[in-house]
């Protein structure tokens, strides 16, 4: 549908999607969505089958294979946040309302995806300690963050797209994201339950690894078509809501 | 497999891959919805004009 087009983009390269709207790179736009929903379903299939199957049994039972998603998924919320915190400040920078589609956008899949952490936590803390929740610090960090970027969809949901609304949010999205390095370090820095980080301290088998690997790509790839479907979405919304305030104000 | 603990495992990838697909699914509603008001808006938009044309005929 004509209307429903993002707006013309102003300087190629200079906001999200931008190289990707001109040119001989519209294919790539095109299909790219294609390509990117069938190797994430492909890489889903091979996560499952190297979490299940091809990882070696640990000591202490199959509950830890949990660790197969939990940890690809925390590494997504991180990954998430850290969009909203780039593009926060380049919407604050630049005041192109991409920027802060893309952090809204970016925002709300961290949202799931640190939800997912919590829960699979859980599960593995049932499983390993006896206890669905415990306040280590680990724990009570990654909840902070989950609070945090609530707040900024509640903030969203309650100011919609006006500009004081968006530059608010931004504001929240940049010192957000002063908690997702708090919850990294969290096992560093203080005595935790939760374990320490395995993969960086190179103390994981080879297979564990290739398989904990595996799940990291295909979740990556995940959040990126999510993302992309929210951004599409967020940009629908925003053409809709353009158009029927100047169709009213006639 | 087996263990104390599968529960849990399954509990845990079930989670994860269902709630994705809720998720997808949910975005696919609220995609359709704009959708939907994109479409109604165009109406109105063509209404309006025609509306204007046949005003400036008379």
């Amino acid at each position: 549908m004509r209307v429903a087009s993002s707006p013309p983009v102003t300087s190629a390269g200079s906001s999200p999607g931008g190289i990707l709207s001109s040119g001989w790179f519209r294919p790539v736009r095109q299909y790219g969505e294609y390509v990117l929903g069938g190797a994430t379903v492909i890489g889903m299939l091979v996560t499952i089958w190297a979490a299940l199957i091809y990882s070696p049994r640990e000591v202490n039972g199959d509950f830890q294979r949990i660790v197969y998603v939990h940890v690809p998924v925390a590494w997504v919320a991180f990954l998430a946040f850290f969009v909203v915190f780039c593009a926060s400040i380049l919407f604050l920078w630049r005041k192109d309302e991409r920027w802060d589609r893309l952090a809204w956008a970016s925002a709300e899949v961290g949202v799931i995806f640190t939800t997912l952490t919590l829960i699979t936590g859980s599960l593995w803390g049932k499983a390993f300690w006896g206890a669905w929740w415990v306040w280590d610090a680990r724990l009570t960090t990654t909840l902070i963050l989950w609070f945090i970027y609530v707040a900024y969809l509640l903030l969203r949901s309650y100011t919609g797209r006006s500009p004081s609304g968006a530059r608010a949010a931004a504001v929240l999205g940049i010192i957000g994201f002063i908690d997702v390095p708090i919850v990294y370090e969290s096992v560093n820095w203080w005595n935790t339950l939760h374990p320490q980080q395995l993969v960086v301290e190179d103390q994981l088998p080879a297979q564990m690894l290739v398989a904990l690997l595996i799940a990291v790509v295909t979740f990556t790839l995940l959040f990126a078509f999510l993302l992309i479907q929210l951004y599409k979405l967020y940009t629908l919304k925003a053409a809709a809501e353009e158009l029927r305030a100047r169709v009213e104000s006639e | 497999m087996q263990g104390p603990g599968l529960i849990f495992l399954v509990f845990a990838y079930a989670i994860i891959w269902i709630g994705f697909f809720v998720y997808l699914g949910w975005i696919a509603l609220r995609m359709r919805g704009v959708r939907t008001e994109l479409e109604t808006v165009r109406e109105l938009v063509e209404e309006r004009e025609r509306r204007g044309t046949n005003g400036g005929n008379e």
